[in-house]
């Protein structure tokens, strides 16, 4: 088990290499330059910033610079928000992105696996067809409509959740919710496909021909064999979560990280476009060997040998 | 003339041909779709949609005699009306017509990346699957780290860099879809390759390149085709997505996205604004979500998740 994990940590490091190297030429050979979108402004100043971020220097230099910087754990500074690091931006506005995800994947796991134990064990009832029905519901609708619909319901009619800002549990109801339910309905439909898949298998029948009552085979039993489908979906989901999470803090107006994202690739603010990606991507990388490791906990003939 | 020739073994396996020939994987399949009534509601309100996209904006301005950028500003902003359907946005422009020629624009983005990243995974992933070895383990490793990719940033990016432009808008959304396609069809392919046809067309001396694009992917077709209708709601919503961040169509230009966002910055005084666009999206992914489920149980049953 630590050999496999030791095994997946390097074989993160070159593609982790590989993310970085490629988007750092790709954002830095793009047409346009972090002052070139501003008012005009005289050449001595341009020359003057150019060399307080070093982008006088030749491309590769800078490259390495920039690598040498993130060994260190230095993101850079950004060129939008003078005054501040880019480090410090993203200390600032991650823990709210993760928390409002954190949130959302609870909400999305109880509302999703309660629906998709419900389709399994009625299944081709009416309860299974209301429950997939509705996952299917929560699958089509964008989180870009969800979220401004629960606004204008709960927020602007019910005057029951605030329509933006953070700081309060109350602020994080709607954009937790919005950002949640389309992963419940896939979960939904995984849950359910899982848990049918395990219902003919030797050990629920082994279960039952002891006699054991229904609610323990399917609690006990049939659950964990479900969940796998579930669990290996837990990657992706954080990882649509972080996308999404662009486009429900605009909405919800929450001081994460997302919206920070969309303004510096229009503004060409290299070292934050370049920060975020790293953070994602690291945090992405983390999350997908997690997955693989809780996979081994819940499937006993998995083996982690070699 | 009509003398009692012996039946030769031949005609008798063409008689037999005739007999079966209703029960090609085709026909089952369609017969499977018919009996699944939500996908055929689904597959019969995406041709409708599409229909009125296509002819909706024409029929409005034979009718009423205005497009999708005939501006009113003494008209403003108008709730539902007999003229006006679905209303009127803060220019006075009608918002049915907009949403048809956002429909327009969605469908046209969903069905072309979707196109796009079919033919790139099929080609990429045959090939991969076909030739096997040290070949196939790096162009499976260059698709598992394309995968680790924050891929939604990365076009994000493109499309800041790319500038808005709708060809450009599939075209990264097509570059970045197909590894899902590219591992399903090398996964057929590693199997099929094995098979007495593909051996009995190599030992003919059919060519590789014949033999991949002849024998093998025509063979994959019924995975592909339905990952392919599962792609184009995915697409759609990537689009819109972008549309929302304001990455996407030009204003004055629609797409369902882009009015979505309007509507959502209006919704407090014009939720009509918002309530049209943002439900005949989620109707267009709901249908042809049920589409591309019931397809999938059609055409592969044992394909599930």
């Amino acid at each position: 088990m630590g050999r496999f994990v030791l095994r997946r940590i390097a074989g993160m490091v070159p593609t982790l290499w590989i993310i970085i190297t490629l988007s750092f030429f790709v954002i830095r050979l793009a047409p346009g330059s972090p002052f070139s979108a501003e008012r005009a402004i005289a050449p001595e100043v341009k020359a003057d910033l150019e060399a307080k971020y070093g982008f006088d220097k030749p491309l590769l230099t800078q490259y390495m610079r920039y690598m040498g910087n993130l060994l260190r754990g230095d993101l850079g500074l950004s060129t939008k928000y003078p005054q501040r690091s880019v480090n410090e931006i993203i200390w600032l506005g991650f823990p709210v992105t993760l928390t409002l995800a954190a949130v959302a994947l609870v909400w999305a796991l109880l509302l999703g696996v309660t629906a998709g134990i419900i389709g399994a064990v009625r299944q081709n009832t009416v309860w299974d067809y209301g429950a997939m029905s509705a996952a299917m519901i929560g699958i089509s609708i964008p989180t870009f409509v969800l979220g401004p619909l629960l606004v204008l319901l709960f927020s602007l009619t019910m005057f029951i959740f605030p329509p933006a800002g953070w700081g309060t549990w109350r602020h994080v109801v709607l954009p937790a919710i919005t950002l949640g339910t389309i992963r419940a309905g896939y979960i939904a439909r995984l849950t359910r496909a899982g848990m049918l898949e395990v219902v003919r298998s030797d050990f629920v029948r082994t279960a039952h021909a002891k006699g054991l009552p229904e609610r323990l085979i399917i609690w006990r039993h049939m659950l964990k064999g479900g969940m796998l489908p579930v669990v290996t979906y837990l990657g992706p989901a954080i990882a649509f979560m972080m996308v999404g999470s662009v486009v429900v803090e605009k909405i919800f107006n929450t001081p994460g990280i997302g919206p920070y994202f969309v303004d510096a690739a229009f503004n060409r603010d290299y070292f934050l476009v370049m920060g975020i990606l790293v953070l994602e991507s690291v945090f992405l990388l983390g999350m997908n060997l997690l997955v693989d490791i809780a996979y081994g906990f819940l499937d006993p003939r998995i083996r982690y040998d070699g | 003339m009509s003398t009692l020739s012996p039946v030769s073994p031949g005609d008798d396996s063409q008689v037999a041909c005739d007999l079966i020939a209703g029960t090609s994987l085709w026909h089952d399949a369609w017969r499977r779709l018919r009996k699944n009534r939500m996908a055929v509601a689904g597959g019969i309100f995406v041709m409708a949609l599409t229909l009125a996209c296509l002819v909706g904006p024409w029929v409005v301005a034979a009718t009423w005699g205005y497009g999708y950028e005939t501006q009113d500003l003494n008209y403003g902003a108008q709730p539902p009306t007999w003229s006006h359907w679905f209303g009127t946005d803060f220019f006075g422009r009608d918002v049915l017509t907009r949403v048809l020629y956002g429909g327009r624009v969605s469908l046209q983005v969903g069905l072309l990346a979707a196109f796009v990243s079919a033919t790139l995974g099929t080609v990429y992933g045959a090939v991969s699957g076909y030739a096997g070895g040290r070949i196939d383990t790096l162009m499976m490793r260059a698709v598992d780290i394309l995968y680790a990719l924050p891929y939604m940033f990365l076009v994000i990016i493109l499309v800041t860099i790319l500038g808005k432009n709708l060809l450009l808008i599939f075209l990264a959304l097509g570059l970045v879809g197909w590894l899902m396609t590219a591992r399903i069809v090398r996964g057929q392919v590693l199997s099929l390759k094995e098979r007495d046809f593909v051996r009995a067309a190599r030992s003919l001396g059919t060519s590789d390149i014949s033999i991949v694009f002849r024998h093998l992917i025509p063979n994959t077709l019924g995975p592909i085709i339905v990952y392919f209708t599962l792609t184009v709601p995915s697409m759609i919503l990537q689009e819109a997505f972008l549309s929302f961040l304001g990455l996407g169509v030009q204003a004055p230009r629609p797409s369902l996205g882009a009015l979505i966002n309007d509507g959502a910055n209006h919704m407090v005084v014009f939720w009509w604004e918002l309530v049209f666009p943002g439900s005949v999206l989620a109707a267009l992914l709901f249908c042809l979500n049920f589409l591309g489920d019931g397809l999938r149980d059609a055409l592969d049953p044992q394909m599930k998740g």
